[in-house]
């Protein structure tokens, strides 16, 4: 066996100047994972928060590369066969804020997609209605987005990357 | 669940519209494939384009515009972020380097704008002798024809009373001729147009162009152009065919396109751009002989400081041919051009009529093609040694004998290589550590990525590539033809 360079995935600057709809028209394209592969720590990227829509989308970028920096207490998440948990503070950091992982079809647009389910015992209240899909951007690299489960149904509430941490 | 083809998908996207992807796009419509060709640049205002019907389109750099139209990027070590963007209707790119700087064009029809309408073969014997498997000489010989008699290329004549052609205006001259073989010109001799048809583009139409020639027709044909759309990756989608996603520039948007194949002819720079930004995502696999093979076709400029009185070398077609010194009529290929289109340029009288008395000399040879690129910090670096690569030398040196036997100087930058033939980086050959795309041009352990530009070929031809580049394409489309990729007849019936 060969060894294979070890490529950096890039989260790509060009997603964060991208609305909901329009990452929503790309993670349609997109292939799952296989959830028992996505094992380990991925750094996270914030991206398309629901209620920025209206920032030019220079100033989004910005903001989200702001996200990006140790301001933001959140760092990304991990996985560990059919579960999870958010890491906060830096990787591994801290963990906090669970969830199970499968594969299955997804609600939003029926195809296939790793589900992330935080309607957990071990989760406080107002997080237990998160809901997270993840499908394959490039290798060590996932393009995920974040619902909330309401009466009425499922809410985008933002995309995220997820970069396989070195 | 199985997704469900739609019919209104291509069957491939051809990325950019230069001679690799203007020539790529028209073999596949005519091949009855539903081709949706993205180009960064936008449709020039020109006379044939504005008869074609195309009603958006951007003015070449010439009076009001030269300066706003003239850039459309400048890539530099010193700049923040490493380029700077400046106009999205430029017609040039400036990539500067300290090894190799590059200048390349941008808008549909790609470097036929600005070429200088040599429509030559290569000079190197047998250039595609033993490339690859899936490569024959001889039928790459076929595509030549072909492609060079759809350019309607012809060398020019004397009796073409052409002004400033190196084949009559040496014919006295005892240091110098141009009776040597001069290449076929796509270029309307009829028109009996000779200025401001050249680098700056032609506005006339009086040189034949990419967009007008092949893919305004190639519309009426199915094939559909989005202009002004500049891809920025591409990745496998969920059914093993390719997602590209593109930003328009006319209002910011991004999109992201499917299709079974694509074909990158970005031009070589910005199809390397693509694969290693891709790459560095984790799109595209290994590729371990991405930026491979590098070079700059041998190109070396000197401005022939001639101050001919009385003359007015801005006059003629794009280039005035080739020429030699008397003597060594088997030397390298060297082309005299003027300042053509000086009179749309906002400089004072005096200066322009000053400049018309000077000579551009280019000349090409086949280099050892031994540079290599990379990426960094979501930046390509070229890297590419003058030593290596003995043509430059060569030229220089001819170049030195030109003004020795002239009398007048030839003012160059011999250690500043400037190249607008920018080649390899994704190079074809068999062996996936030595090359990026197989003999088909399909890039090694991607199927349905193929590459159709300058930067697949092999070595550097020695004399203006564009026909290369050309032929390559086709020839790489044809093959996606003939491989049984084509919808058929019926399949488009019923998705209509």
């Amino acid at each position: 066996m060969t060894a294979r360079p070890a490529f950096t995935p890039v989260s790509p600057a060009e997603l964060l100047r991208q609305s909901q709809a329009e990452l929503d028209a790309l993670f349609a394209l997109l292939p799952a994972p296989d959830a028992a592969g996505v094992g380990g720590c991925w750094r996270g990227t914030l991206m398309a928060i629901r209620g920025l829509g209206w920032l030019p989308r220079g100033l989004a970028a910005g903001t989200y590369r702001l996200l990006a920096t140790p301001l933001n207490p959140w760092r990304g998440k991990d996985f560990s066969g059919q579960a999870g948990a958010n890491r906060w503070f830096g990787l591994p950091g801290l963990a906090f804020a669970g969830y199970r992982v499968r594969s299955m079809r997804s609600p939003v647009d029926g195809l296939p997609v790793v589900w992330l389910d935080y309607d957990l015992a071990d989760n406080p209240a107002p997080l237990r209605g998160i809901r997270g899909e993840a499908r394959q951007l490039g290798d060590n690299l996932l393009l995920c987005r974040m619902h909330w489960q309401g009466r009425a149904g499922l809410h985008r509430v933002l995309y995220f990357t997820l970069a396989r941490a070195q | 669940m199985t997704a469900v083809p739609n019919p209104g998908a291509p069957d491939a996207i051809v990325i950019g519209s230069g001679f690799g992807g203007a020539f790529a796009a028209d073999t596949l419509v005519d091949a009855g494939l539903r081709v949706l060709l993205v180009e960064r640049g936008p449709w020039r205002d020109t006379a044939p384009v504005r008869a074609a019907g195309i009603a958006q389109r951007s003015p070449l750099p010439r009076g009001r515009h030269a300066v706003t139209h003239l850039l459309r990027r400048l890539d530099a070590p010193l700049l923040p972020g490493g380029a700077l963007a400046l106009h999205a209707h430029g017609l040039f790119d400036i990539h500067l380097a300290r090894d190799l700087s590059v200048v390349c064009s941008s808008g549909v029809g790609g470097g036929s704008h600005v070429y200088s309408a040599m429509n030559a073969r290569p000079a190197v014997a047998r250039f595609w002798h033993n490339r690859a498997d899936g490569i024959e000489d001889a039928r790459m010989q076929a595509h030549y024809d072909a492609v060079i008699a759809r350019m309607g290329a012809r060398a020019p004549r004397a009796g073409d009373d052409i002004p400033n052609f190196t084949g009559t205006r040496f014919r006295n001259d005892a240091g110098f001729t141009g009776d040597i073989e001069q290449p076929a010109m796509g270029f309307d001799f009829a028109s009996r147009q000779f200025s401001a048809n050249s680098y700056f583009g032609s506005a006339d139409g009086s040189k034949v162009t990419l967009d007008a020639l092949l893919l305004a027709p190639a519309m009426q044909r199915g094939l559909t152009v989005l202009d002004l759309h500049e891809a920025l990756s591409i990745r496998r989608d969920a059914g093993n065919g390719w997602i590209v996603s593109l930003r328009n520039h006319r209002d910011g948007r991004y999109t992201h396109l499917r299709a079974p194949r694509v074909l990158l002819a970005a031009g070589t720079l910005n199809t390397l751009r693509l694969l290693f930004a891709s790459r560095a995502q984790g799109a595209l696999g290994e590729m371990p002989a991405l930026g491979l093979g590098i070079g700059g076709n041998g190109d070396s400029i000197g401005w022939w400081a001639r101050n001919d009185a009385g003359a007015d070398y801005s006059r003629g077609t794009p280039c005035h041919g080739r020429f030699a010194l008397r003597g060594e009529e088997d030397g390298p290929c060297i082309t005299s051009f003027g300042v053509n289109g000086i009179d749309d340029l906002p400089l004072p009288r005096a200066l322009r009529d000053r400049l018309r008395r000077d000579l551009i000399l280019v000349g090409m040879g086949a280099d050892e093609a031994n540079g290599f690129a990379r990426w960094r910090h979501g930046r390509l670096q070229l890297h590419y040694s003058r030593e290596a690569n003995p043509v430059l030398a060569q030229l220089q040196a001819s170049f030195a004998r030109i003004a020795q036997r002239s009398g007048k100087r030839v003012l160059s930058l011999p250690h500043c290589p400037v190249t607008v033939h920018p080649l390899g980086g994704a190079r074809v050959d068999d062996n996936p550590r030595r090359g990026v795309v197989n003999g088909r041009g399909e890039v090694h352990g991607l199927p349905g990525l193929f590459i159709a530009d300058g930067a697949a070929l092999p070595a550097a031809p020695g004399s203006p590539p564009s026909m290369s580049i050309a032929a390559w394409a086709r020839h790489v489309a044809t093959g996606i033809a003939r491989h049984g990729h084509t919808r058929t007849r019926q399949q488009q019936e019923t998705c209509a």
